[in-house]
């Protein structure tokens, strides 16, 4: 069982929920997604897949898919990579933005009509050319987590991930690294999520990519040496589900940042974590995979 | 207003703390009377990071709606302090109360008044951001009616009447979005206002399903979101439509009212007399109230044709009766002061 993986392509039909929208409705009146998706599809051979991204609140997903298609944009690897849309860009210019200040982007609302979407044509150069048109919305981790809770919660969360070709679960390794069970959880809460919304029998399993990646593994940087014994040893909840569920899914470890500071003031209870420069690792890998796999 | 008695209902409070079983924007707290599904829709509804229009420590919004339960759900939402991953900007505060239709009546149906309730007790108790597990009912306090009137009084009535109309508005640049909220509210029959979900100086969000956004500010993103929706943008600063044929006389008694300072008469008005009063009979209520004005300047032939028309049991409705039997007993009232003064002449 996999997701649809296609989407539908018409005039004023959201390419997320399917739902009619007037003319000149920038965003979906149902599902926030912008209507542009559609209007810069049609003018395509290519019918767009949707690969999202998707992990728990503060684990990383604004910054790697920022940097992802900052990378792609820089025809990194064997990429080339062009956006579609101008909205395409706000995404990477934010995340680029903000961390040249050593800063963290701002944290992204739950409310869907502010996510960031990036629409972009991929061309891959080998080992055979490919094109792929990739949609990859940037979502609140805890819209996620709350359809998950009680699905339908979020409707177009849970359109989206009907529709998706590829997925990139994103987990916080170094908090698993540390012993907290919270990223194995939500982790195992997600595919479960997904698990169930495919409708997969005991005998079938979830067809669809799934690239998960361990972030900030920085932090932990045995994640870099056997990302699986990683998982098994920190994780093993998720280990076990995707096994189980799972037909096609592979481990990657990845990190952003080179070294982080932190500041505080005596007054105060919180702790700002300050980015002091990136150092890139293990971005462009899981994205290459999932664009193998579709 | 039953002003004399506490109001107990539920409550919950949405906003983003670290605990040991999750973090982010969520329901951290809710009373046991909170239902699942409620939660769900309070979720998919209230304001995350950044949600507040104005970013300054001491902000504050409203967010109102009726729930799919049929209870009212009223929340105020403040600043309270730094987001604790510290990615930038404020940590948003929801404080919710959910309340029964007899509750929301005991404020007058308006949810300015239920706003300030809530404020009062976050005022002393402060924002819960160490919640226990579950909360006891929320004791708001007796409602009190604010009276102050907004910057752009002459948008009162238009907007109030597009409401009527089953139009969806987004008013920018009133400087005191929260009495412009009250007085919309104050010149809708009370049982109208319970159809009206509002928000004030809160991000607009389709998502949120209001009727009435107003923003201090002036936002220029939102002229990008509106498009194909059916909400319509009007900026406080520019002339007001003017008010529709159906809803002048109604709108023009209220304006004359407010000119004159006859704040409590408005309130007694909409919120007691006319509390349940249907669209329709607004119209006839306007013009026995206009009539009920006219005796205090009228002449005998004026006060006697005024009684006249009202004695043939024309009212309709309890509302429209109870006005009339008020203007027979002031017809009375005047031809006696009337006499009085032929006779002294």
């Amino acid at each position: 069982m996999k997701g649809q993986g296609t989407t539908t392509i018409a005039p004023n039909r959201c390419m997320i929920c399917e739902e009619i929208n007037a003319a000149q409705t920038p965003q979906c009146l149902s599902c926030a997604a912008p209507m542009a998706l559609v209007h810069d599809s049609i003018a395509q051979d290519r019918e767009p897949q949707i690969v999202s991204v998707i992990g728990d609140t503060n684990v990383g997903k604004t910054v790697y898919l920022g940097f992802l298609l900052d990378m792609l944009t820089h025809r990194a690897g064997d990429f080339e990579a062009i956006p579609k849309g101008a909205y395409s860009i706000d995404l990477q210019q934010t995340v680029i933005s903000n961390m040249s200040q050593r800063m963290f982007p701002p944290k992204t609302p739950m409310e869907a009509n502010q996510w960031y979407w990036a629409y972009y044509q991929v061309y891959k150069h080998s080992p055979q050319p490919k094109w792929v048109d990739l949609i990859m919305p940037d979502i609140a981790g805890e819209s996620l987590a709350a359809e998950v809770a009680a699905p339908n919660t979020f409707k177009v969360i849970r359109s989206l991930l009907n529709k998706s070709a590829g997925l990139m679960l994103l987990v916080d390794a170094a908090l698993a690294a540390n012993g907290s069970s919270q990223p194995d959880f939500f982790a195992v809460r997600m595919l479960s999520y997904i698990d169930t919304m495919y409708g997969a029998g005991r005998n079938q399993r979830i067809g669809t990519p799934t690239a998960i990646l361990l972030c900030k593994a920085d932090q932990c940087p045995d994640c870099f040496d056997d990302p699986r014994k990683f998982v098994k040893a920190n994780m093993n909840r998720l280990w076990n589900l995707c096994e189980s569920r799972l037909s096609n899914f592979e481990f990657f470890a990845c990190s952003v940042v080179g070294s982080l500071g932190y500041a505080t003031a005596p007054q105060e209870d919180y702790v700002i974590p300050v980015p002091l420069h990136t150092a890139l690792q293990g971005i462009l890998e899981p994205f290459q995979w999932v664009v193998d796999q579709l | 207003m039953s002003a004399a008695s506490q109001v107990v209902c539920d409550q919950a409070v949405f906003t983003s703390i670290r605990t040991p079983t999750g973090q982010g924007y969520r329901i951290v707290a809710a009373s046991r009377g909170v239902r699942a599904d409620e939660k769900a829709e309070i979720t998919a509804r209230s304001p995350s990071h950044g949600s507040l229009y104005e970013s300054r420590p001491d902000a504050v919004g409203l967010l109102s709606y009726r729930l799919t339960s049929r209870r009212f759900c009223v929340g105020y939402v403040c600043h309270a302090g730094v987001e604790h991953t510290g990615r930038g900007g404020q940590r948003v505060y929801t404080h919710m109360a959910l309340l029964d239709e007899a509750a929301y009546r005991s404020f007058d149906s308006n949810p300015g008044a239920v706003h300030a309730a809530i404020g009062k007790v976050i005022g002393e108790a402060g924002p819960l951001l160490k919640p226990p597990p579950h909360l006891e009912p929320l004791v708001l306090p007796p409602g009190t009616r604010d009276l102050a009137s907004p910057e752009a009084v002459g948008w009162i009535w238009p907007a109030a009447a597009m409401l009527l109309e089953g139009r969806r508005l987004v008013l920018t640049g009133e400087s005191k979005p929260l009495a412009m909220l009250n007085w919309i509210m104050l010149s809708l029959a009370r049982s109208l206002r319970e159809h009206v979900n509002a928000s004030t100086d809160l991000r607009f969000s389709p998502s949120r399903g209001m009727h009435l956004v107003l923003i201090e500010g002036q936002d220029p993103q939102l002229l990008r979101q509106l498009p194909g929706s059916q909400m319509q943008a009007w900026a406080c600063d520019s002339t007001p439509p003017e008010v529709p044929a159906q809803f002048q006389a109604w709108f023009g008694l209220l304006r004359r009212w407010h000119r004159e300072g006859r704040f409590e008469d408005i309130a007694r008005l909409t919120c007691e007399t006319c509390a349940d009063s249907a669209v329709e009979s607004l119209g006839r209520v306007a013009a026995i109230c206009e009539d009920a004005d006219r005796l205090t300047v009228a002449d005998p032939e004026m006060v006697d044709e005024i009684a006249r028309r009202y004695t043939s049991g024309c009212a309709e409705g309890t509302a429209e009766q109870t006005l009339v039997r008020q203007l027979l007993s002031r017809t009375e009232q005047a031809r006696s002061c009337l006499h009085q003064t032929a006779e002294v002449s």
